[in-house]
């Protein structure tokens, strides 16, 4: 019968992506690794020398680290809206994407929560801003947006991590099966002793839903909470009330084209073109035009609320944005954003994997640009223009950046060999 | 009766639980293990809904009450003014209090889940009896 | 038991352990200075020294705060009749001069050996040499010399001495500003070689011809404080004339730019036309007079006939008018007619003896000009100069004196006094090394009627000596005995045969001495009037385009130069800190399509690539290049081009301009580096500096939160932006006060200064600057604290926007938020090189890397008044405390206070009409107000 036989397929294909790697994985790993070695060097000198060995001045005090949070955090959202807000759509093309899309939420909140640590001027204190009682008897100040941040990326992980962690249980038990030896201790351990008794289902079914019920909000809050880090302040071109939404908007979007970056490659590589199919990209694909439009109707809404203000200082930002020293960003920004997600109302192009991936990279590209728009261009043009000033990367910024971008792909890589990449038993589930 | 039941098939399991149902085996002596959740199953069982929903919503008052009771609490322990808000200040504490009520609810689910699955189970780490992807039925006592 | 009390315990217990184990440590000298009584060797406790600043002539009074034996600031001696307690930049940080690091002062006597390397040698040794060099070349009929820069006082006393003892030939005393042109007119016109002290509070209309009275010129601090008095008088007017651009013309209530050397078109229209309220010039003179029309004088000094009707209206409405000439009109071609026509004009209008007080002359009797160094040069190639003793002449190599400093080796001996290595020490046989006058005892006489005294307030750095001590010991080394042991002795018999046995006591207390000064009745000399009159052919007005050399605010003539706290901070017309650069118009530079840091080309000046940058300077006329002077030394020495200055013949002034006739400047096309710290000079009509910033729709009161009240005290500042002339002197005391870290160049090219309090320069269409000093404004709701995740920015009980320094984990979100950007953070660790960390304020803590700092309203001051009123019992006084930038403030434009006190000062000024605060409409409630 066909479904059992895609059953046994779809363990065996999945396993088997779990075997000893080849040449090509090790190089892979070795090159993602090596440049998060470098990233690791680089902000041990940055520690030693001090924050100046970044490029950030006054005025602009945040810059690439605090761009590349709002943008890791950004791409962990996706994972969270197709595992937790899908699954309450009962949308069925989720199944092919959620393990890869909840890996990446783990993966990204873990690269964005170095970032915070990175850009503080005396990172041996981080701890300082956890709520502990101390012999100071001093707290933390729960009125900044900062501490708003600790809670809510610390939130967002933990609660990420169970509803990954209570999605792979049955998987573990699976996996635990087809090995041996060591691994099966291991694995055995991770499944807890799951054995898919009725009862346990039953509990299952029900957790899982509370956890996707909480994820919800939870995603919804923890963008708009780092959202407003910015538009709590009263810089010119951060202070506005679509901030949350927008960022929102902007996460799930980045988010998406993220999704697609990984699983294209990967379906690729262990050969999983028969459960992740065109059809599959073409419902994530839908998405990524749906929040692209949202993103293009902020950026819309945003200047016209400048405009509408009348207000010269929040006026001279946008001016600044699109005609100023980082105009060539700003519109590459709008290209990649607004621009070319617009081809995907073509419904060949969305069912075109190689199209879907080239657009995702630059949708991620065009993303980082975004928030690094906001945060430098309204530092660079705030209230006083003696205190005008602009900020330009050295090494360090860029190294660090870059080697975010090796850790990440380093996990995802490990995570590749070292977990069932597709949800087995919702596969199965989502096949009848 | 006695004895396990594996099928394969989906559907031939749930017409064997059926069946039994129909011959009056009463719920509590079957034990029946799933590769995947089949929600009929359950309801061939009558099972009762899962009590899972009293952990998440205790945990999610207790989070919101600590949200508050730590903020408050700490603001009062040292108040130091700052920006001219006062001490307290509500709105800003109420971002907190909402994480904690998604942490909170979260992890007491969790841990609710795990004391009523019985999880996690030792003796089960490594299963002697391994059914894979099948579906099993055993009936406990016998009459 | 909590934290507090568990300290509070602990603290007892070792404090009461130490102190029971302390022993009395006999000699206490290497951490007290030795002059130290034992009623100031309280640990901790300032003690206070007054004595005199030497870093330019001016000679203000300043006390010298004194810590733990180290000198840790400078201020001004409160009611000091030079300068009433405040201070300029450039004497706020010439207490930096004291704690060079090593390699910058000389660390003890250098003779040059055969090689010509430089190695230490004992003072015996060197005292022993010289005076059987001086012997030898006496014997041989060689003349031996003594130069120094001006002196004044015992020490000129003690020249003459040395002198007279040991057939030394004392020469003129070199002075680069030494206002030889001013004193060649009033020669002339007066019979007297004399500068006058210029009386402007007792004016009532001031016109200043390019004498830049606010930055350099004789006595700016004295000055500063005339305009603050004169201000008072409702109906005070001040115009000031000049080619360029200045910080003086800036503030002047109507600046009228006129073009170079055109100066005596405009003084003979003012002599023919101006009615005179007593009796005049006699009309045979005023008839001498060319005639000219109202439109030759417009077309000969390019200034608007609405100008010149603006002045003739000042004149006629002014009871007690005072015209200067001085600086750049008088540093040209036609400076020797401008300063005897502003002579003719100043007896016309009834100033002399009145406002120009020839009693009160300033000092420069000693003082020659650079026609003496000329002389001497001479002297030198011809191989007629035995020894050559060099004091404390300061003379910019090359660009003044190429010839001379070449000739320096052809003296049979040359011996400098010196204190601060300088391009010319490195040539002298022997340098002696000279202690700071903050070591050693010495008095000044700035002018006629007042005597200061020089005090040591610290021990000695280096094996150095006063320049006193070394003549006296190098006479009684040669065995003249008749002569006091030391200076001090010295001084002290001087003291007391000029001004009396009881004099020495106030003298030495309150570190000034007024002495009876007789009336002068002021004759003109009808003669020489005569005959300048028939004589007189007003002289062209200079070509364009030309460079005008100005004097700097920073640098004065570029002795300052080497303090690197002056580089740091900026320039206040342009915003540039450090390095050298070429103003230019925006006319100019836009039709060479030239931008800020562009590297600029003059052919015949500036030639090969490599060069200097250009900034664009508004309210500078067309055909204009400016470049102040310590600059052009610097590119001189740099290029290695000959001097190319001129001086006047007669009188010995150096001429301060190039006149460039058919060359002008182009762009190489090259960007340069250069430090603009200001990110725009235009307001952009938000009202930062003028006061009429964007409103809000609609003032609304409503807040999410109530408001907050302050119990006793809300420290507040109001800042009279009428009165601010930019002159920097408040930036240069905070960072002093405040241990800032001077961050260096590179640093400020990538915007990281470090400043707690800064000048900001804003240009309307026009040109026309303000300047607005910008700290941190304190505000009631401010922005920066809300943000701040650790509690380390904070409102105090008074107001204050507090910055815990150690529990900053450097998250910058405060500064982000900040709409006046005033909070700076630590990029790096600064550590400041040896011995200048002695002058750490011990009242303020330093900060480390990773975290933000910020102006503090002086907390540590307020902190101290807040103990001594509650030993007295009572509250705070207003004006008992007073920030650094506040107490130094020439001008005394910013007033500090209590707010919530109604009779106090920050209050009335706050309460005034012009009152305004900045980004108001934010919400921010700024603790700061403004004074348009």
């Amino acid at each position: 019968m066909n479904e059992l036989n895609y059953n046994k397929d779809l363990e065996t294909d999945i396993l088997a992506a779990m075997r000893k790697p080849g040449k090509a994985y090790w190089f892979a790993l070795g090159f993602t690794s090596s440049l998060f070695l470098m990233g690791l060097i680089l902000w041990a000198y940055q520690i030693k020398t001090g924050m100046g060995a970044a490029g950030k001045n006054n005025p602009v005090g945040w810059a690439a680290y605090i761009t590349s949070f709002v943008f890791w955090v950004g791409i962990a959202h996706s994972g969270t809206l197709i595992s937790a807000v899908l699954f309450l759509f009962r949308a069925k093309f989720r199944s092919s994407f959620n393990r890869s899309a909840e890996a990446m939420t783990i993966f990204a909140i873990m690269t964005a929560g170095l970032f915070p640590l990175i850009h503080l001027g005396r990172v041996w204190f981080f701890y300082w801003l956890m709520p502990y009682p101390n012999q100071r008897m001093l707290w933390v100040n729960f009125k900044s947006p900062l501490i708003w941040d600790v809670f809510a990326v610390t939130t967002y992980f933990i609660v990420s991590l169970i509803f990954f962690y209570v999605g792979m249980i049955p998987d573990f038990a699976i996996v635990r099966r087809n090995v041996s030896g060591m691994r099966k201790w291991v694995y055995g351990a991770f499944s807890l002793g799951w054995t898919g008794t009725a009862v346990q289902w039953r509990h299952y079914a029900a957790l899982y839903m509370f956890l996707a019920a909480f994820a919800t909000p939870l995603v919804v809050s923890v963008h708009s909470v780092v959202s407003w880090d910015f538009a709590m302040s009263i810089v010119p071109g951060w202070h506005t009330t679509i901030f949350a939404p927008y960022f929102v908007a902007g996460a799930i979007f980045s988010g998406t084209a993220m999704v697609i970056t990984l699983v294209v490659p990967m379906r690729k590589i262990i050969r999983l073109e028969k459960y992740i199919t065109p059809g599959h990209f073409e419902s994530i694909a839908k998405i990524l035009l749906f929040t692209s439009l949202i993103v293009t109707y902020s950026y819309v809404v945003e200047l016209f609320s400048a405009w509408y203000s009348g207000n010269e200082i929040e006026l001279e930002v946008f001016r600044y944005r699109m005609t100023g020293d980082y105009c060539v960003i700003y519109w590459f920004m709008i290209f990649c954003n607004v621009l070319i997600p617009l081809t995907l109302f073509v419904p060949a192009l969305r069912r075109n994997i190689k199209y879907l991936f080239a657009i995702s990279l630059l949708v991620n590209a065009g993303m980082w640009c975004e928030r690094f728009i906001i945060i430098v261009t309204s530092l660079a043009r705030d209230h006083d223009p003696y205190t005008w000033g602009i900020y330009k990367p050295t090494i360090v910024d860029a190294g660090i950046v870059i080697g975010s971008f090796g850790l990440f792909f380093t996990l995802f890589l490990l995570f590749v060999k070292l977990l069932p990449v597709l949800s087995m038993t919702e596969k199965k589930e989502a096949v009848e | 009766m006695s004895g396990i039941f594996i099928y394969e098939d989906k559907n031939e399991f749930l017409s064997k639980l059926q069946e039994l149902m129909n011959k009056g085996v009463r719920p509590e002596d079957i034990s029946v293990t799933m590769p995947y959740h089949v929600e009929e199953a359950g309801r061939i069982l009558k099972s009762r809904p899962s009590l899972l929903k009293y952990f998440p919503l205790t945990g999610a008052v207790l989070g919101f009450l600590a949200g508050f009771g730590l903020t408050i609490f700490t603001a009062l322990d040292w108040p130091i003014m700052t920006g001219g808000k006062p001490v307290v200040s509500m709105p800003a504490y109420l971002i907190i209090a909402f994480e904690m009520t998604i942490l909170f609810g979260a992890l007491a689910a969790f841990l609710g889940f795990l004391l009523l699955a019985g999880l996690p189970d030792v003796r089960m780490i490594i299963s002697l009896e391994e059914n894979g992807g099948k579906f099993t039925v055993l009936l406990k006592n016998e009459k | 038991m909590n934290r507090r009390e568990f300290i509070k315990t602990t603290g007892i217990l070792t404090g009461a352990a130490f102190i029971s184990s302390c022993k009395g440590k006999e000699d206490g000298q290497g951490i007290l200075p030795g002059i130290a009584g034992v009623s100031d060797g309280i640990p901790g406790q300032p003690v206070l020294y007054n004595t005199t600043c030497t870093e330019c002539p001016a000679n203000c009074g300043v006390s010298v705060k004194v810590i733990n034996g180290c000198a840790v600031k400078l201020e001004g001696i409160p009611g000091h009749p030079i300068n009433d307690g405040a201070l300029c930049a450039r004497g706020q940080a010439s207490l930096t001069r004291l704690y060079q690091p090593g390699n910058n002062r000389i660390e003890g006597p250098l003779a040059k050996d055969a090689k010509g390397n430089s190695a230490h040698v004992t003072w015996d040794e060197a005292f022993g040499r010289i005076n059987q060099k001086l012997k030898e070349f006496s014997a041989k009929g060689l003349k031996n010399v003594f130069l120094s820069g001006r002196t004044t006082g015992s020490f000129s006393e003690m020249i003459k001495l040395f002198c007279e003892k040991t057939g030394v030939e004392r020469l003129p005393e070199f002075e680069v500003y030494s206002h030889s042109t001013i004193r060649h007119a009033n020669k002339m016109l007066f019979g007297r070689y004399e500068i006058p002290a210029y009386k402007i509070e007792q004016s009532d209309f001031l016109l200043t011809f390019g004498s830049d009275i606010l930055e350099t010129f004789i006595s700016p601090v004295h000055y500063s404080q005339q305009l603050v008095n004169a201000k008072k008088q409702d109906n005070f007017k001040w115009c000031h004339a000049e080619p360029h651009v200045s910080l003086t013309g800036a503030r002047a209530d109507r600046r009228v730019v006129i073009n170079p050397g055109s100066e005596p078109y405009l003084l003979t229209f003012l002599l023919k036309t101006v009615k005179p309220k007593t009796a005049g010039l006699p009309a045979e003179f005023l008839n001498a007079l060319p005639d000219l029309s109202v439109e030759q004088v417009c077309g000969k000094t390019g200034i608007t006939p609405g100008a010149l009707e603006y002045l003739s209206n000042c004149f006629e409405t002014a009871e007690r008018p005072l015209v200067i000439t001085g600086g750049v009109s008088v540093s040209q071609p036609s400076g020797l007619q401008a300063a005897v026509l502003t002579g003719l004009l100043q007896w016309h209008i009834g100033a002399i003896d009145y406002t120009v007080s020839f009693a009160e002359a300033e000092n420069y009797a000693n003082t020659g000009t650079i026609l003496n160094v000329k002389k001497l040069s001479q002297r030198l190639a011809d191989g007629g100069i035995g020894v050559m003793f060099v004091c404390g002449v300061e003379m910019p190599p090359y660009a003044l004196s190429a010839d001379f400093y070449f000739n320096i080796s052809k003296a049979g001996l040359s011996v400098g006094l010196t204190e601060l290595k300088d391009d010319f020490s490195s040539g002298y046989d022997y340098n002696l090394s000279v202690a700071h006058a903050f070591e050693t005892w010495g008095d000044a006489v700035p002018s006629n009627g007042l005597v200061t005294v020089i005090q040591p307030a610290v021990q000695r750095i280096h094996d150095s000596m006063s320049e006193g001590d070394i003549l006296s010991a190098l006479m009684r080394k040669s065995g003249v005995t008749d002569v006091p042991v030391d200076f001090h002795d010295f001084l002290l018999k001087q003291w007391k045969e000029k001004y009396g046995d009881a004099a020495v006591e106030e003298i030495t207390s309150k570190g000034y001495l007024k002495t009876a000064v007789e009336t002068v009745k002021t004759e003109i000399n009808a003669d020489s009037v005569k005959k300048f009159l028939t004589e007189l052919k007003l002289s062209e007005p200079m070509q364009k385009p030309s460079i005008i050399i100005t004097p700097s605010v920073r640098t004065y003539v570029g002795r300052s130069s080497i303090l690197s706290l002056l580089s740091e901070i900026p320039d206040p017309l342009t915003a540039v800190s450090y390095g050298e650069w070429i103003s230019i118009s925006e006319k100019d530079a836009k039709t060479n399509g030239m931008i800020d840091g562009m590297e600029a080309l003059i052919p015949g000046i500036f030639e090969k690539s490599g060069s200097e940058p250009v900034k664009i300077q508004p309210g500078l006329a067309d055909g204009i290049y400016m470049i102040e002077k310590d600059a052009f030394f610097r590119m001189r020495l740099r290029n290695r081009i000959p001097a190319m200055l001129k001086y006047d013949e007669i009188t010995g002034e150096i001429l301060w301009n190039l006149n460039l006739v058919k060359s002008k400047i182009i762009a190489s096309g090259k960007q340069m580096s250069l430090p603009v710290l200001s990110g725009s000079f235009s307001e952009h009509g938000r009202g930062i500096a003028s006061g009429h910033g964007p409103k809000p729709h609609k003032t609304r009161d409503a807040s999410m939160y109530p408001p907050h009240e302050h119990k006793d005290y809300r420290w507040a500042m109001a800042i009279d932006l009428k009165l601010c002339s930019g002159c920097s002197a408040c930036v240069a005391a905070c960072y002093i006060e405040n241990n800032i870290p001077v961050a260096g160049k590179e640093e400020h090219l990538k915007g990281r200064e470090m400043s707690w309090l800064r000048i900001e320069p804003f240009y309307d269409e026009k040109g026309n600057v303000k300047f607005i000093p910008m700290m941190c404004q304190q505000c009631d709701s401010a922005p920066c604290e809300p943000v701040c995740p650790v509690y380390a920015t904070y409102h105090t009980p008074e107001g204050l926007n507090a910055q815990i320094y150690n529990r900053c984990v450097g998250t910058r979100y405060c500064s982000n938020n900040c709409p006046y950007k005033v909070r700076r953070f630590n990029w790096f660790k600064h550590d400041s090189e040896k011995p200048l960390d002695k002058m750490r304020n011990p009242g303020v803590s330093v900060r480390t890397s990773g975290m933000m700092e910020k102006c503090t309203f002086c907390i540590q001051r307020i902190r101290t008044a807040h103990d001594v009123a509650k030993d007295e019992n009572r509250k705070i006084r207003d004006n008992e405390v007073l920030p650094a930038c506040a107490q130094t403030c020439p001008m005394k434009a910013i007033a500090f206070g209590n707010i919530l006190d109604k009779n106090s000062q920050v209050y009335k000024r706050a309460s005034s009409s012009r009152a305004y605060r900045v980004f108001e409409e934010l919400g921010t409630g700024p603790a700061v107000y403004y004074l348009s």
